[in-house]
């Protein structure tokens, strides 16, 4: 059986690669700087001489993710659809149950005119009466939180009952479980959250929020934040000292939500 | 037979690289040229007895070269005379087709490729003048093949540079 040979490959040539060979292995062995900076400008040689290939691998990757991208787009509309007749489902249903969609809230600004600190009822004067709209037991809050409500009302002025009186309550939710408490002034800026369970977890520093469930107080108005907690054995409910979120110093102006 | 080339080739190569180390050296630019002899016996070698042979040899001077001189660049001379080892024995094969001139342009190309890829190396990483390093590379060239030149008129009668 005659051998092929491959033209060119004799032992010349043999001998040849066999001693650059080793000669590159023997030089490539060494870590003089020399060397080293040899290796890196034909390391970035092959580069450049493999960026044509390298390109059309990339091509080819690319072309791969695209066609990925293109079923996760198909699998995406298919759920957005899903959940664009959930949707419709959510707004027939709650149609059904005559659910009431919550409501922007409306205010109109008011300055303080007087205030009444040495009394027995905490209060304020406002600038705004019935002429603008203002009836008895409106909600007062500046832009940080409920500072109190309305409690008598005049043609173009109000008398406001400050959230620091002590004559004041008002029913608030806490924690991610919304437990239902209700907040007592104490002195100062500082009150009391009457009322939350003890199981209810709760942290310092989470806020208080109009519960909604009063008549005079829309939802979700921040009344004051946990500064302390105390469990007490005996006590059913948690003792919360909470710290008022609105700002009663230096109040100029304030926000009657109509 | 083989075994007498080989011998024969042996004691040459051990002569020339005793002659090499006793050759003077010169300084250009502070960089210290020694005319390399080995370059002109293998150039015989390639002459009479072909490719194989030049390839080999050249290797195993090369690598003594690097281990005398060099360690740190170890595999330099190695590679470059590796490398026109192959080309050397070409002459063999063309002796009778190529006149002494064309022979003796081939020689001056291959000493000049032999030199700029030794420097290259050598180089790499050092800051020298492009200029200083063709000059580097004409200066070795030259003088190495003026002394084959000279081996050749005077000790081979013409065999290389004959017409």
């Amino acid at each position: 059986m005659p051998r092929t040979r491959v033209p060119f490959i004799n032992k010349d040539v043999l001998a040849l690669l066999l001693t650059l060979f080793l000669s590159v292995l023997l030089l490539f062995t060494r870590t003089s700087p020399q060397i080293r900076l040899l290796k890196l400008q034909l390391s970035q040689l092959a580069n450049t001489i493999a960026y044509p290939v390298t390109w059309y691998n990339q091509v080819f990757i690319i072309r791969e993710k695209n066609k990925l991208l293109k079923e996760q787009l198909i699998q995406f509309t298919l759920m957005n659809s899903e959940l664009e007749s959930y949707l419709q489902e959510n707004i027939r249903l709650k149609e059904m149950l005559n659910f009431i969609k919550s409501q922007p809230l409306h205010f109109k600004t008011a300055n303080v005119v007087n205030h009444n600190f040495g009394l027995p009822t905490n209060s304020i004067t406002i600038d705004i009466g019935e002429k603008d709209g203002v009836v008895e037991n409106l909600t007062i809050m500046d832009e940080n939180g409920l500072l109190g409500k309305t409690i008598q009302v005049g043609d173009q002025a109000a008398l406001v009952q400050l959230i620091t009186d002590k004559n004041f309550r008002v029913s608030v939710r806490i924690g991610k479980d919304r437990a239902l408490g209700l907040f007592i002034p104490t002195h100062g800026k500082y009150g009391l959250l009457e009322g939350v369970r003890k199981s209810m977890p709760l942290t310092e520093g989470e806020i208080a929020y109009t519960s909604g469930i009063s008549e005079i107080y829309p939802p979700n108005i921040p009344v004051a934040r946990v500064v302390s907690i105390k469990r007490d054995e005996n006590n059913p409910f948690q003792h919360i000292v909470v710290e008022l979120v609105g700002s009663l110093e230096n109040l100029d102006y304030v926000f009657v939500i109509l | 037979m083989k075994y007498k080339v080989a011998l024969k080739i042996v004691i040459m190569t051990i002569v020339v690289m005793c002659i090499q180390i006793f050759i003077p050296a010169f300084n250009f630019y502070n960089l210290v040229i020694v005319p390399d002899i080995l370059i002109i016996f293998l150039t015989y070698i390639g002459f009479y007895y072909g490719r194989f042979y030049v390839i080999i040899l050249g290797f195993i001077i090369g690598i003594s070269q690097d281990f005398i001189t060099q360690v740190e660049l170890m595999g330099a001379m190695a590679f470059t005379k590796s490398a026109i080892g192959f080309g050397l024995g070409t002459l063999a094969l063309y002796r009778n087709i190529w006149s002494g001139n064309i022979r003796m342009l081939f020689i001056f190309l291959l000493y000049n490729l032999h030199f700029l890829v030794y420097y290259f190396i050598k180089f790499s990483g050092v800051p020298i003048s492009p200029l200083i390093y063709i000059q580097v590379i004409l200066i070795h060239s030259l003088l190495s093949f003026a002394i084959l030149f000279v081996i050749d008129k005077s000790i081979f009668n013409n065999k290389i540079t004959l017409k």
